[in-house]
């Protein structure tokens, strides 16, 4: 894979999370990628908790330069919901990861992403991997400023199964408003829903690769992977465990990675399917599409680029 | 159950990701027998697919078919009646009562599918006439009358929209345990048809069907899983024609329409015969594998209206209160289906 003459540059939109801090760091450790900063959101925990872990996992990385702003505790429309069933009540349980070394930015998400997008002489991608509150959010306060997004790789969805309810996945679960406003925006989006991270698996031996890399970054990775593998075995009896939020990654940093179709996708915001996206592919009606769905990617070679970038920390 | 499952070929419209399979589970649908044949009432909207499960049932003996009765779906509803009379007259079954139901759904919407079907609702297809005329009583008294007199629970297949079975359960509560089992055609675990989220049956009356997944009543959910594998093709169809029977020629020409529709729109070469299937499950036993679901209706006016949302984890259930409310259909075996019906044809006038 060569090197683009010109970095990507991206904010990435989480809310660490076990997943998420993989996500971090293989963005960080990614060439192809010039990460302008971190945003966080209530989303797998408190706000309050998933700040904090952006700046552990950033100290933990060496990386306390890297800009965190803090954006929205709570969904849009709805009150918050976390998932510290999975990530634990700190959002990322598991592992003795360092304290901050650095402090979120005092403007907040908000007028971080619109600063940050509207200083940037190229347009920035946004990678969403927690809750699309932040997001909708921007798009809603700040309009004009969508031209300055190049393209959203974000998490979320899945083309027919949920995992938090049958219907939904956890992020648009948590935010359904906000990702009706994300996918009706006319951006251009790539949706890295269930259909996609359910290949993205880490189970026992990528864990084991992890520990072997030898540095403490390698066994803060493997422990946060251990509590997370856990709950997957403890709760659908499988160890290979989904690493959803890092598939994102991937996919704007080396593009062709994940394979992706366009289909058209709309999200239901109430009722019993309440976080579902829609994912029209019904080939005869000839339905514009307004989302690049994600539905493969090869395990081997995401493991690979995971696993790699976790090393390349010393 | 019996050998050509392929639970492993499960989810043919979508692929489930593994731990959101529910466990293939014992049916709890009852069947017939020679010995003892089951008592069915049929409520349908004929309908191309609908025609081949009344001859399915019609011809069966392990079937005991008390009446047809008809709702609005396919196409209007006074055309799904005249269809129903004059399929069991071709079929020799003028014994069995046929009465009109439903002509919408319960908060009035008319949905059809005559892009399908075709305006009459069998296609270009022009049965002779029936002798009979529709019980006046109409459909909803006529199911309660025979739940009523019959001495044994009575199995209902509904292969249309639930307005009339919604109806009978809210107008008389103290039949439904004469009910001995709904086993519908509708929904889907994966994507829908008619939405990309919902199934026909079901998005033409999503409240009836909200009120039928809600009553307890055992129910079995033939939904797009299942009976997108139960295909009908060209070589299928010229085996009915070759029956040489008016039965036979009938159910040849609506397999012909819709597989002619099929080609148009979407290049495959079969179809699905939906309702035929959950008129088979009642048949043979171990033809349908089934698992164990709680099933509940979008009845939002979102763009997931009418889907069947179904769960079938148990650590979700657990958290959420819910039991499993059906057997959901997952598995069929095509072959053993495509000659259930040919043999059931052979046995027609």
């Amino acid at each position: 894979m060569t090197v683009p003459r010109q970095r990507t540059p991206v904010i990435i939109d989480c809310d660490p999370g076990h997943d998420d801090a993989l996500a971090i760091a293989l963005a960080l450790a990614r060439p192809e990628l010039d990460v302008l900063g971190i945003t966080t959101v209530g989303g797998n925990a408190t706000l309050a908790n998933t700040t904090r872990n952006a700046l552990r996992i950033l100290a933990l990385l060496g990386r306390p330069d890297v800009p965190v702003a803090a954006g929205s505790p709570d969904p849009l429309v709805r009150p918050i919901e976390t998932a510290t069933e999975v990530h634990g009540t700190s959002g990322l349980d598991g592992a003795d990861l360092p304290e901050p070394v650095s402090a979120p930015s005092p403007e907040g998400a908000l007028e971080f992403l619109r600063a940050t997008l509207d200083t940037s002489p190229v347009p920035v991608t946004l990678i969403p991997v927690g809750p699309l509150t932040n997001i909708a959010r921007l798009l809603r306060v700040y309009p004009g400023i969508a031209s300055k997004i190049g393209a959203i790789s974000l998490m979320g969805g899945g083309m027919v199964h949920g995992n938090w309810t049958p219907a939904a996945e956890f992020n648009i679960w948590v935010d359904p408003e906000a990702a009706r406003i994300v996918f009706r925006s006319g951006l251009p989006i790539t949706m890295h829903g269930l259909d996609v991270t359910h290949k993205a698996l880490f189970g026992y031996p990528e864990i084991e690769r992890l520990d072997a890399v030898g540095t403490r970054v390698g066994r803060v990775f493997a422990d946060l992977m251990r509590f997370f593998v856990k709950y997957h075995v403890d709760h659908y009896g499988v160890a290979d465990t989904p690493i959803h939020d890092a598939v994102a990654v991937a996919h704007v940093a080396l593009p062709g990675v994940v394979t992706t179709q366009p289909y058209a996708v709309d999200v239901a915001i109430d009722g019993i399917a309440r976080g579902m996206t829609i994912v029209d592919r019904r080939p005869m009606l000839g339905i514009t599409p307004n989302v690049d769905v994600a539905l493969d990617i090869d395990r081997a070679t995401f493991a690979d680029l995971v696993v790699g970038a976790v090393a390349s920390y010393r | 159950m019996s050998a050509g499952f392929n639970v492993e070929a499960w989810g043919p419209v979508h692929a489930i990701p593994t731990y959101h399979k529910a466990s293939s589970g014992q049916r709890s649908a009852p069947f017939g027998t020679v010995e003892h044949p089951i008592p069915l009432i049929i409520d349908s909207d004929p309908g191309l697919d609908d025609a081949l499960a009344i001859g399915l049932a019609a011809a069966s003996p392990e079937i005991r078919l008390l009446a047809v009765t008809t709702v609005g779906g396919n196409a209007d509803v006074t055309r799904c009646t005249e269809n129903a009379l004059r399929l069991l007259h071709v079929f020799g079954r003028d014994d069995v009562p046929v009465a009109e139901g439903a002509a919408g759904a319960l908060l009035g919407s008319v949905v059809r599918a005559t892009e399908v079907h075709g305006e009459s609702g069998i296609g270009s297809t022009v049965l002779p006439p029936a002798p009979n005329a529709a019980s006046p009583e109409g459909a909803v008294a006529l199911i309660a009358r025979l739940l009523e007199a019959s001495p044994e629970p009575v199995a209902i297949a509904p292969i249309g929209p639930l307005s009339n079975v919604a109806l009978l359960l809210r107008l008389y509560p103290r039949l439904t345990t004469k009910i001995s089992h709904i086993c519908l055609m509708g929904g889907s675990i994966g994507e829908g048809n008619t939405t990309a989220s919902a199934e026909f049956n079901i998005i033409a009356d999503p409240e009836a069907a909200d009120v039928v997944f809600r009553s307890g009543v055992p129910i079995t959910m033939i939904g797009l899983d299942v009976t997108h594998q139960a295909l009908l093709d060209r070589a299928a169809a010229r085996e009915l024609r070759e029956l040489g029977t008016a039965s036979g020629r009938i159910a040849a020409e609506l397999t012909d329409y819709a597989l002619d529709r099929n080609l148009e729109w979407s290049g495959a070469a079969t179809t699905a015969i939906h309702d035929a299937v959950a008129i088979a499950h009642l048949l043979v036993p171990d033809l349908v594998a089934v698992a164990p679901y709680h099933v509940a209706v979008d009845t939002t006016q979102g763009p997931a209206r009418g889907r069947t949302v179904c769960d079938g984890l148990p650590y979700r259930l657990n958290r959420d209160g819910r039991v499993p409310n059906a057997d959901v259909g997952i598995v069929i075996d095509r072959e053993r289906f495509t000659r259930l019906l040919v043999d059931a044809f052979a046995r027609l006038p």
